[in-house]
């Protein structure tokens, strides 16, 4: 007790003894006008960019981030509650570019874009400050993406394999599966090495919450830190939240580790950055969006990166996820950021009504570098069922009008349909590669076309499970290189498979 | 075109300099009459804030603003003028004396955009947000 009682005294002495050398020198201004989250101020004559503002009001004191530089004003939008300040408050300049706070212990928590607790599990110290907006790393810096995500899931990791540093937007209309891909993506992080941030960006927050509920189930938030902008936040905040996500993962970057980032979604951070926009008095343009909407996302997306040897060897793979409005893929902010990413994963509402979930057009869903970072095994398969998958699809357009057809492309139908049964996945539950590869190697081998379409999901399991038995041997060489051996070993395991069928 | 409150007292500014006080006052009574006809009444308080800021500058007049919590005696009304002509590097210092008890003790001056805080409001605020932590 008494020890705990001196301490304070002697800190409160120290603080006194500090106070009396401090003459504080500020840069003042007066707020002219307060509205929907923007404060016009007048003075504050040397304030810079983007830098913080603090205001004091009743009920307590509120920040600011300057976004606009006038002839005798400054525009501010204000991230928090906006209501305690008043026409003719003092504004006090803090000589402070906006940062949040980073750190090892931010993983497994729930934050807010400010770096502030969500989750009531304690207040988060730590040490260091990153700026919200940071120069994206250059080429001098950069490596080609050259190692694997795997994201557990079938259809991604098959035909749109995502690599480490790469930008891959996941795209489609409501409901149908766009978060539930990003959060398999989280889950199936486990024990490869990876952090991921999931930054949710006007969400309702029971989403959220069953999210977190839902990865903590899982084990990911052992490594997955959530940034939460709710649909109830300020338009501000919902500004930062990618950008304080980044600063994040580059924490990690940094530090060499490879970092996985969500962010859902930008169009509501599209929306977001509008209001402020139009607020602050800046012309519109196409949509009403602001003329710098592209660099907005740009900007943010280009921070995602794989870095070389030289420069800690890490990186930041994005997920950026974009809302729909009834498939419609030419509106402004969806070609906005499909030319930004390095690919996209489509997803479609009639294919998911359709029972085929994860319900994502293989025609359309494109990824520009990640087949270099595919694993060897999974490359050899992988070539040949986008093939087998291009075929089907062409095959079943025009098979709709003819009802003669010769042997081999009723064959190719058939296996077609397999493949689309084997591509179905439940939402939660990731596939290890090895399995992948051992369900893709059985198809296009024609293990599969004496199974019924329906039973083909079930086949399916029985096999994998099967493996997970008594062929562990198999799966470890399945991750490593590909060669003759390997391959007649997964023929074997299958048939023997079959045998007890 | 509206013009600006800045604009207005710019140009009233810069007619008035090096005149003598008779002529200045037919050009106020002139420039009166201009915002009856423009309707534009209601900015004169703002017009008048800004004329006093340019004069000021022009002047090289600092005008500043110095709040305590008792009254101040002459000797350090001084030496503060001194420490804000070295400051601001102003010829002139006019001090605007507030005196409000709610600070306890110490002073806060401001003067143009700048505040220098050195109340014992805040430093004892100061003090319990750092206790806080």
């Amino acid at each position: 007790m008494s020890t705990t009682k001196d301490f304070i005294i002697g800190q409160l002495k120290e603080q006194i003894a500090d106070f009396k050398a401090e003459a504080k020198r500020q840069t003042i201004g007066k707020v002219i006008s307060v509205s929907d989250g923007i404060v016009k101020i007048s003075g504050l004559s040397d304030v810079m960019m983007s830098e913080m503002v603090g205001f004091k009001t009743e009920n307590g004191s509120v920040n600011g981030v300057v976004l606009n530089l006038e002839e005798d004003s400054v525009g501010v939008i204000v991230l928090g509650d906006y209501s305690g300040i008043k026409e003719g408050d003092e504004a006090v300049a803090t000589r402070k570019i906006l940062e949040v706070p980073v750190g090892e212990k931010m993983i497994g928590r729930v934050i807010n874009p400010l770096g502030e607790v969500l989750d009531g599990k304690g207040r988060i110290d730590t040490k260091k400050n990153y700026p919200i907006e940071k120069i994206a790393p250059g080429v001098i810096t950069r490596e080609s993406v050259n190692q694997p995500v795997q994201t557990g899931i079938k259809a991604i990791d098959a035909m749109i394999p995502i690599g480490r540093g790469q930008r891959e937007l996941i795209i489609g209309d409501r409901q149908v599966g766009k978060t539930a891909i990003a959060i398999d993506a989280i889950i199936n992080q486990k024990g490869q090495n990876m952090k991921c941030v999931y930054v949710a960006i006007g969400q309702k927050e029971s989403k959220v919450a069953s999210i977190v509920t839902k990865l903590e189930e899982a084990g990911a938030m052992d490594y997955t830190t959530i940034v939460l902008a709710g649909a109830s936040d300020p338009a501000s905040l919902l500004y930062l939240a990618p950008f304080s996500g980044t600063a994040l993962a580059e924490y990690f970057l940094d530090k060499g580790e490879d970092v996985l980032i969500v962010y859902d979604d930008l169009s509501k951070h599209a929306v977001a950055y509008r209001e402020i926009s139009l607020l602050l008095r800046r012309p519109p343009g196409r949509e009403a969006y602001p003329g710098d909407v592209f660099y907005l996302h740009s900007r943010l997306l280009e921070r995602s990166c794989r870095l070389n040897k030289e420069y800690g060897g890490g990186s930041i793979t994005a997920l950026p996820i974009i809302e729909t409005q009834a498939g419609d893929v030419s509106a402004y902010i969806p070609t906005n950021v499909i030319s930004i990413t390095d690919g996209q994963i489509y997803l479609e509402s009639d294919l998911f009504y359709k029972g085929n979930r994860p319900a994502i057009n293989a025609g359309l869903s494109v990824s520009r570098v990640g087949s270099a970072a595919q694993i060897k095994s999974m490359k050899k398969v992988a070539g040949k069922m986008r093939l087998e998958a291009a075929q089907f699809r062409e095959l079943a357009a025009f098979a709709q009008f003819g009802s003669d057809l010769d042997a081999e492309t009723k064959a190719k139908l058939e296996r077609g349909k397999r493949l689309t049964e084997v591509l179905k996945q439940d939402v939660y539950s990731p596939l290890p590669v090895a399995s992948q590869v051992l369900a893709f190697y059985a198809l296009i081998n024609g293990f599969i076309d004496d199974v019924a379409v329906e039973d083909v999901i079930k086949w399916e399991a029985g096999l994998l499970k099967y493996a997970e038995m008594t062929g562990k041997e198999v799966l470890k060489q399945i991750e490593g290189d590909y060669n003759q051996e390997l391959e007649d070993k997964m023929k074997a395991l299958i048939s023997e498979y079959k045998s007890t069928l | 075109m509206r013009i600006t409150p800045k604009q207005y007292a710019i140009s009233l500014f810069e007619s008035v300099s090096n005149k003598k006080d008779g002529e200045a006052e037919a050009v106020v009574k002139k420039f009166f009459g201009l915002l009856v006809r423009n309707n534009d009444l209601s900015k004169s308080g703002r017009i008048i804030s800004e004329l006093a800021r340019l004069w000021n500058k022009k002047s090289d007049i600092v005008e500043s603003e110095v709040v305590t919590a008792r009254k101040l005696d002459d000797s350090s009304i001084r030496s503060l003028e001194k420490f804000l002509s070295e400051e601001s590097g102003a010829k002139k210092i006019v001090i605007n004396e507030k005196v409000d008890e709610n600070i306890l003790g110490g002073v806060v001056v401001r003067y143009g955009d700048t505040m220098l805080d050195a109340s014992l409001r805040t430093k004892v605020r100061d003090l319990k947000s750092a206790i806080k932590k």
